[in-house]
This record gives structure tokens, sequence and C-alpha cells, in this order.
């Protein structure tokens, strides 16, 4: 699953058209996930499928790529902090846990109302958190799975 | 909603379902769940269900496909029984 295929035309379809037109789908499911459908766990997903779909068809080269496994498992666990710092910075300006409501935002306060602000800042926050736990964690497990072997058990390098 | 379009899906979702399943492929299988997941999602889209449909074209067509595609890679391509 892993050797490299010598197509110019699929490697332009796959590294210029396809991945980068799923990624930058996937972010805008992120951006107006409050708003319509879609959301973090949505666009976590597709920006998932459109690195593993380059790593399905491009072959995967570890050492030279930026989502080595390190990478991915360093995201995974700042999608986690995002989350759970934005629940716990609303708990130190004294609301309740993920109490959106109760982070100071006030220089925001151009853009709508102070409170809806607040909120959708808070909502957005969360939502980066989710994709990016989601991404990493999805793209981690097709990374184990899709990983050559050598020998039965003996293919995990670092 | 036009409803032959209704009905037309509605087959090719159970024509995926029972290739899937008689199929001794594996990856002619994973490819019928795919085809499935994607019909499905069409249906629920027509239904107003855009999140769920999402939802399930991300992962029920994308990366579900691509974890069964893995782990048949670790085992014998045709199922025995």
């Amino acid at each position: 699953m892993s050797e490299r295929h010598e197509s110019a035309l699929l490697h332009f379809m796959v590294r210029a058209v396809m991945t980068p037109a799923i990624m930058l789908y996937g972010l805008y499911v992120l951006v107006h996930g409050e708003l319509s459908p879609g959301g973090g766990f949505q666009a976590g997903a597709i920006l998932a499928a459109g690195l593993i779909l380059s790593w399905l068809t491009l072959g995967r080269k570890s050492e030279s790529s930026i989502f080595s496994r390190r990478t991915l498992i360093v995201v995974t666990v700042l999608g986690m902090v995002l989350y759970t710092g934005t629940g716990i910075l609303a708990m130190l300006f004294g609301g309740d846990y993920l109490d959106y409501g109760a982070i100071p935002l006030e220089w925001l306060d151009y853009a709508l109302p102070g409170e809806l602000t607040r909120r959708q800042m808070g909502v957005f926050g969360i939502e980066i958190g989710v994709a990016l736990a989601v991404f990493g964690t999805l793209s981690l497990a097709a990374d184990y799975l899709t990983a050559p072997r050598s020998g039965d058990e003996e293919g995990e390098e670092q | 909603m036009i409803w032959q379009l209704e009905m037309a899906l509605y087959a090719l979702l159970l024509a995926a379902a029972v290739l899937a399943l008689w199929t001794r492929d594996l990856i002619a299988a994973v490819a019928t769940l795919t085809i499935y997941s994607f019909l499905a999602a069409t249906l629920m889209a027509l239904m107003g269900a855009v999140d769920v449909a999402l939802t399930e074209i991300a992962l029920g067509a994308g990366v579900t496909g691509v974890l069964f595609i893995g782990a048949v890679s670790l085992m014998k391509r045709r199922s025995v029984d």
C-alpha cells in the first residue's frame, strides 16, 4: 500500500487539486460550523480524509512529511488542551465549566453585542479543538493501520 | 422531493447492501459499503438532515473505507465462509 506510483497526472491531481480542495472545504465547514451544518467533528474528519487520500495514492514518506507521527500526536493533544482550556478559562473568570459568557472579550464587541460575541468565540474555540483532536486521531489510526510491516510485528518505526 | 428519485436511491441502497454481503472479494465489499454510505448520505440530505449527511459522508464514505482497507491489507483478500 505504501509503494509509490510514478504517474505525473496522478501526482498533479492529488497533490495540487484534490487534497487542497478537500482541506479548504474542511476549513470552510469548521469556520461556518456554528451557523450552518458542520462543526468541529465533521471538519476534522474531512481534513483527515484529505490527508489520508494523499497518503493512499502517493505513498507515505514519513521522513519528509510535515505530518509525521509525532506531529499528529502533538496536534491531537493540542486540540484536547484547547477544548479543556476554553472550559477552564471560563471557570477562571467566575463562570461554570464551558460557560463562554464569562470569558472577558470586550475588545471584540464592535462586531456583535457583547454576550453573543463571547459565546460565539467560545464555541469557535471549542470547535477548533474538536477538529484538531479528530484530525489527529483519525490520521494516526490510518497511519498505524496502513504502516508497512516488516516481519510480523516489527514494523513499528518511530 | 421527487419521489421517483427517492425510490431509485432506495433501490440502489438495497442493491449495494446485498452486494456487499454477497461478494467474496473483501476489497469489493469495502467499495460497495462506501457506495452504500454515499447513497445513505444522499437520502439524508434529501430529507433535510444536512448535518447528519455531512457526518455520514465524511466518516462512512471517507474514513471507515480507509480503515477497512487497512484492515483487509493485514489479512487475506477473499473471505472463505
